[in-house]
């Protein structure tokens, strides 16, 4: 039922054939699904296309602001280098002995900053582990749709490549190191 | 030093070339897939590879390379994290292995540890 035959239900609109308590069960199936049953294919290329759609626009997102940082690193390390260099020139000048100290304070600073960019950049992770959870949304919804295609006997979606226990992965850095280093050494000893 | 990663998220090869060049080493090219970084393996001395991957998947990489490579050093690094997964790049020529997300400092770690064999 679209906006105006609900107006016509409303209105008691005489072009309505039936009155709502003669309308049989399997109208009202047929009514409901009309709109999906023969355009699923779409409906689902429209799902896979949005969850898609925000992968990428997060991917390109973290990588402007990536960019930015990036821009301010550089600034950084030019402001590191001529401050080195004029630091260098005056080395053996004692009366510069304030603006050495000067210098060294904002090469101190200027570290600093570049190792709180820095880890503001290996944050930025969260977005690929985010990216390949929605991704193995993306693959079960595309099995569903084959097991579908199957049931009706329509062309299969292509592969894809996700983290295989990506649903359970968490932010949290370096969880699984130990672990991971135990196993490389056990499997050193017995193969090499 | 000429390293090469291999990873189809952008925002990864970044993270992982700002790290290298943190840690001293700036030559650094990537690639997008197993299948783009087999066409740039000229002059590489050290892979970083993801598993996950469209076109060619990082297992199959790491196979097509040890084909004609027996020593270049091979860290995977990827969301994979079950002991089946890390076994199986390992039998296949995978040198050490890092599970995302991870640290600038296990990055170090374990390229120090691949290149020294």
């Amino acid at each position: 039922m679209d906006q105006k035959d609900i107006d016509a239900l409303i209105n008691g609109d005489s072009s309505n054939p039936k009155p709502l308590g003669e309308i049989e069960e399997d109208e009202v199936l047929k009514e409901i699904t009309k709109d999906l049953t023969p355009n699923h294919n779409q409906a689902q290329g429209r799902v896979m296309g949005q969850i898609s759609t925000v992968t990428e626009e997060s991917e390109k997102g973290t990588n402007v602001v990536m960019g930015f940082l990036e821009n301010v690193l550089t600034t950084v390390g030019e402001q590191r280098s001529f401050l080195e260099g004029i630091s260098k020139k005056h080395q053996e000048d004692s009366a510069c002995i304030d603006w050495h100290m000067v210098c060294a304070h904002i090469t101190d600073i200027s570290s600093l900053i570049e190792e709180e960019i820095y880890a503001a950049m290996d944050a930025f992770q969260f977005q690929d582990i985010g990216r390949q959870k929605l991704m193995k949304v993306m693959y079960t919804l595309g099995k569903l749709n084959e097991y579908l295609n199957e049931l009706l006997g329509q062309e299969t979606s292509k592969e894809r490549q996700f983290g295989r226990h990506i649903d359970k992965k968490t932010l949290e850095k370096d969880k699984d190191k130990d672990q991971v280093d135990a196993l490389i050494s056990q499997f050193k000893k017995e193969h090499l | 030093m000429k390293f090469l990663v291999v990873d189809d998220s952008s925002t990864m090869r970044r993270i992982i070339k700002n790290s290298l060049k943190r840690i001293g080493y700036e030559d650094v090219v990537d690639a997008e897939n197993g299948r783009e970084a087999l066409e740039n393996l000229n002059g590489i001395d050290i892979i970083l590879t993801d598993w996950n991957m469209p076109e060619m998947d990082g297992l199959e990489f790491v196979k097509q390379v040890r084909t004609q490579n027996k020593t270049i050093p091979i860290l995977m690094v990827t969301t994979n994290a079950a002991k089946d997964d890390i076994v199986e790049a390992l039998k296949n020529g995978v040198n050490n292995y890092i599970v995302k997300p991870f640290t600038p400092e296990t990055l170090k770690e374990k390229v120090e540890t691949v290149l020294k064999g």
